[in-house]
């Protein structure tokens, strides 16, 4: 395939469900990595660029928001779908101001709706 | 001789007229003696027939005093009498004077005494009477706000619309509402010293005859009921995603667990844990809401929608639901309702009505949801076939944790929050909702909300 396979970049600190994200995202044509707190994320944003950013908001020592800024200072432009349980208006719009393109409550959904989701932002 | 005799004669005759006249002249002195006397005593009589008149007349005008005098002492005697009555009614009415001012004076110590201030302010809502509460908990003293309205109290954050919708409104347009009992609100307040308090605030109007004579505002200090809403707010975030998280990983193993090859039964028993699980999820969301809008947390965030994909969403959320219980669906929605609402929200309130109507609806039954446009307004209808609401209880139909009394028995799913929320969210996106229903025959939610929001 000429076309480069496009990469999401999975941060999240549950093992278990970037297992079953890894498991679902597999089916399709992209390259998925991860990290498992707001550090190794950051990490990843300078030295390996994904297409996508899925992130969870709340993670051991360095949080989603932090990643946020770090992608808002580095001007970066990759589309970021929140995946979280925390659900309240504070959250949302703060998120919204980072220009977060989805909002997603994890216990709101199944596995298998994430790619719909992800696909319409790596067109 | 004749001649002597003659002259003899004559000498008598002359003797005897001599006599005659004199004897006359006597009778004529004593006519006129008598006639004198005879007039003296016309004269007297007059006199005396005078007096005898004026005697009478006296005797009259005596006899008229007399009348008038008895008639002066009967008066006066009534007179008297009525005065001895109206005195006894003045006691009377003092006791009862003195019974009220006691009434009024307890009033006006407990209204002096309340923990909650008191105000009194006439229909143009100047105040006229504060109790010491009030006075402490604002920080102005009767003199200073006499003549004034309460605009002055507002927090500057308060919008300018609102206040005057609660305070400024005018006597005469409330008359027009006749059962306008009272108005109560939540505002946020400045003392005189600038700091700031929650406050909610009742306005009761006093009216005789209809006409608004003065009102009477409660002001109560909320800022600790506040906090401690925002800390069970808080509280329940925090302990649903305590919830959430657990139930992420129970959810999407099942989920993930449906699409390997398993037997039938392993296949029923994954899909019921999976529908259970979503089933927690929706009511750790509906808790949030619900704890969400307690608190005003919830705003509509309005997009770019079509209603048909909406429903179909929700409809299909309930499939397995609807196909457990061999329940029939109409739907009646143009393809070409475009709105400009918050989606979500909206899928809540029909997430909620369908579910209730499957669930209050015995196996075999129908379900039909259809909408009708009206200029900016969309109407959207779920009817059911199902046990009805009883009339008796229609009333509280829209509380927290209302059950009919002839569910209860008959399904054990729910916890009466749904319909709760429902009402709230529909007011959020600016709307209405009303139901009829009849027992054993069925249950019909109507609302309408605009198109834009």
């Amino acid at each position: 395939m000429n076309k480069r396979q496009k990469h999401i970049l999975v941060a999240e600190d549950d093992t278990f469900l970037v297992d079953m994200m890894r498991k679902v995202l597999s089916k399709h044509d992209v390259r998925v990595s991860s990290a498992f707190n707001g550090k190794e994320a950051i990490n990843l944003l300078d030295t390996d660029p994904p297409d996508l950013l899925l992130l969870d908001l709340l993670m051991p020592h360095v949080d989603g928001y932090a990643v946020l800024q770090h992608r808002k200072d580095k001007k970066s432009r990759f589309p970021v779908v929140v995946c979280s349980n925390l659900s309240d208006k504070v959250n949302r719009d703060k998120c919204k101001e980072f220009g977060v393109k989805e909002y997603l409550i994890k216990s709101d959904m199944d596995d298998e709706q994430l790619w719909p989701i992800l696909e319409k932002y790596l067109r | 001789m004749n001649n002597k005799k003659r002259i003899a004669a004559s000498d008598d005759f002359v003797l005897k007229l001599k006599v005659v006249t004199k004897e006359k002249e006597d009778i004529r002195r004593k006519l006129v003696a008598m006639e004198k006397k005879l007039k003296s005593s016309y004269v007297v009589l007059d006199a005396l027939q005078n007096s005898q008149k004026q005697l009478l007349l006296k005797a009259k005008q005596l006899a008229v005093i007399v009348r008038e005098k008895e008639y002066n002492k009967r008066m006066l005697e009534e007179s008297q009498k009525a005065t001895l009555n109206v005195l006894e009614d003045l006691e009377d009415a003092r006791t009862n004077l003195e019974r009220e001012m006691q009434n009024v004076r307890k009033f006006q110590l407990a209204v002096q005494a309340s923990s909650d201030a008191i105000a009194i302010t006439l229909p143009d809502m100047t105040y006229v009477y504060v109790n010491p509460a009030w006075s402490t908990l604002t920080g102005y003293s009767l003199q200073e706000v006499q003549n004034k309205t309460p605009i002055f109290l507002m927090s500057d954050t308060i919008p300018k619309a609102l206040i005057s919708h609660f305070f400024a409104r005018n006597a005469e347009e409330e008359e027009e509402e006749e059962e306008a009992v009272f108005q109560s609100d939540q505002f946020i307040f400045k003392r005189k010293d600038g700091n700031e308090y929650d406050v909610e605030v009742t306005k009761y109007a006093i009216r005789e005859k209809m006409a608004v004579t003065f009102y009477v505002t409660i002001h109560r200090d909320i800022t600790y009921r506040k906090r401690m809403d925002r800390i069970k707010t808080e509280f329940v975030s925090l302990a649903s995603h305590q919830l959430r998280s657990p139930l992420t990983e129970i959810r999407w193993a099942l989920s993930h667990l449906k699409q390997e090859k398993l037997t039938d039964e392993q296949m029923t028993i994954v899909t019921n844990a999976h529908t259970a699980s979503r089933h927690m999820a929706d009511t750790i969301k509906s808790i949030l809401i619900i704890s969400n809008i307690d608190t005003g947390q919830i705003q509509p965030d309005p997009v770019d929608t079509k209603l048909h994909t909406i429903i179909d969403d929700v409809v299909r959320f309930y499939d397995v639901m609807q196909q457990k219980k061999n329940i029939r669906l109409n739907i009646d929605c143009p393809q070409n309702i475009h709105m400009h609402t918050d989606d979500q929200l909206l899928k809540e309130i029909l997430s909620n009505l369908l579910s209730n109507a499957y669930k209050y609806t015995p196996d075999g039954g129908s379900v039909h949801i259809f909408v009708k446009q009206e200029k900016e307004y969309v109407n959207i209808n779920v009817a059911d076939t199902g046990y009805g609401i009883p009339y008796s209880e229609q009333k509280r139909v829209s509380e927290k944790f209302f059950r009919g009394s002839n569910i209860v028995d008959k399904e054990e799913e729910g916890n009466g929050i749904g319909l709760n929320m429902v009402y709230a969210l529909v007011k959020r996106l600016g709307g209405t909702i009303s139901f009829v229903s009849q027992k054993n025959k069925g249950t019909t939610f109507s609302f309408i909300i605009p198109f834009s929001l």
